[in-house]
């Protein structure tokens, strides 16, 4: 298992892990709509140019067989930090993967971004993102916006990397 | 003592108790305390701490932990029995120390539900706990920023089993909270020594401001202290969140 930037070649991978979990996601964050799937190739262009302007960093985590097991993505703000988002495959979900990966792209973040600060927002409702975050070392600083999580009510938390 | 109202509600989905006198609004202008019991317990068993805390004009709000009381684990007591424990502690443990994490990620929903309702200031929102109660009082330090102060009873923040996330091994992330200890010199549950060890290593990160750490001792008792001890705990930990949250510290 390893996390490797975001590649267009890992394309249909990254298909597949989503509409794979499509059902588990939509459980604990907002379903991304028929749009994206439908669309995905002309996203994942957009992501990745995103990528290459340097206005965000994609990673894939990634099992020996090329198989994805998550998506970490660091969306650069201002002033040295960034929002953190992820999602983990259903079948790998509750064994410490999203922690340790969490943990590992917060020392990414700082030695190959620069980044110093990351913030992350949970729904109340998500129960093992509050875990992960809690245990990868973020801390609550105040209500999310339900605006920001498909119209939940949620906690923004951040970790400083400095 | 008979002023004291109670409440049952629920907060962000968490089976709570309430206690305050006048209106919780009033009471959480002087600050609100989450008090979580020990294992095995229940947001009921925590009304001797709530009366001087509520007495102090402070806003209690008990909670059940995860699994407890009011949403005890259906297999609670297969889970956690003392034969399981012997022939399997780390499995066992595990699911013991699962069950503090659990409780710890909800702090932070908590909180946000607390300050919607106007039932806490974000500046005065302390933990208190008593075992299982106390180590969720630390790692909740650690989980929100909006937590101030801190009081554990025979609690600690070295847990069972190596785990990374462990509250023990961030003593630099406590400050700005209050954070007090008191724990029993022989301890067969809660052994006093990481604790006391703890606070000496917090101790480098508290150099600005050394009153906001102390750690008590109570010699020649067990985990249960006794009758005269307990109510001394509970006095301290009133003491501790009047100096730390009410503001008449500032």
């Amino acid at each position: 298992v390893a996390i490797a930037p975001l590649q267009a070649s890992q394309a249909a991978a990254i298909l597949a892990f989503e509409l794979a979990n499509r059902a588990y996601f939509a459980a604990s964050i907002s379903d991304r709509g028929d749009d994206f799937y439908d669309q995905f190739t002309e996203r994942l262009r957009l992501l990745l140019a995103d990528q290459e302007a340097g206005r965000g960093a994609y990673y894939v985590l990634v099992d020996d067989d090329g198989a994805v097991l998550g998506r970490f993505n660091l969306y650069f703000t201002e002033d040295g930090a960034a929002n953190l988002g992820y999602r983990v495959a259903q079948h790998v979900a509750g064994q410490g993967v999203a922690t340790a990966t969490v943990r590992e792209l917060c020392q990414l973040a700082a030695a190959r971004h620069g980044l110093r600060r990351l913030l992350a927002a949970t729904s109340h409702g998500n129960t093992a993102s509050q875990r992960v975050l809690i245990k990868a070392g973020f801390v609550a600083v105040g209500p999310a916006d339900p605006a920001d999580l498909g119209g939940k009510p949620g906690t923004w938390y951040q970790r400083d990397l400095t | 003592m008979t002023d004291i109202a109670r409440a049952a509600v629920t907060i962000a989905g968490v089976p709570a108790l309430l206690g305050y006198r006048g209106s919780p609004e009033l009471a959480a202008e002087h600050g609100t305390v989450l008090l979580y019991h020990g294992f095995g317990g229940t947001k009921d068993r925590m009304k001797d701490y709530v009366v001087p805390l509520a007495e102090a004009g402070f806003l209690t709000v008990s909670l059940d932990a995860v699994g407890h009381g009011d949403r005890r684990y259906p297999d609670f007591d297969t889970i956690f029995n003392d034969q399981r424990w012997d022939a399997d502690f780390d499995a066992t443990e595990t699911d013991f120390l699962q069950l503090i994490d659990d409780t710890v990620a909800e702090v932070p929903s908590i909180v946000d539900d607390l300050l919607a309702r106007g039932w806490a200031r974000a500046d005065r929102i302390g933990v208190g706990g008593r075992s299982l109660g106390g180590n969720v009082a630390y790692a909740s330090v650690l989980a929100d920023r909006r937590i101030h102060a801190a009081a554990a009873v025979v609690g600690s923040p070295e847990w069972t089993l190596p785990r990374a996330h462990s509250p023990h091994h961030f003593p630099d992330r406590f400050f700005p909270a209050a954070v007090l200890s008191q724990n029993a010199e022989f301890d067969e549950y809660v052994p006093a020594a990481p604790v006391r060890d703890f606070h000496a290593v917090l101790a480098p990160a508290y150099a600005r401001a050394p009153e906001k750490i102390q750690y008590l001792e109570y010699r020649g008792v067990g985990h249960f202290l006794t009758p005269e001890l307990n109510r001394a705990s509970r006095e301290q930990m009133a003491a501790w969140f009047e100096r730390w949250l009410s503001g008449s510290w500032s």
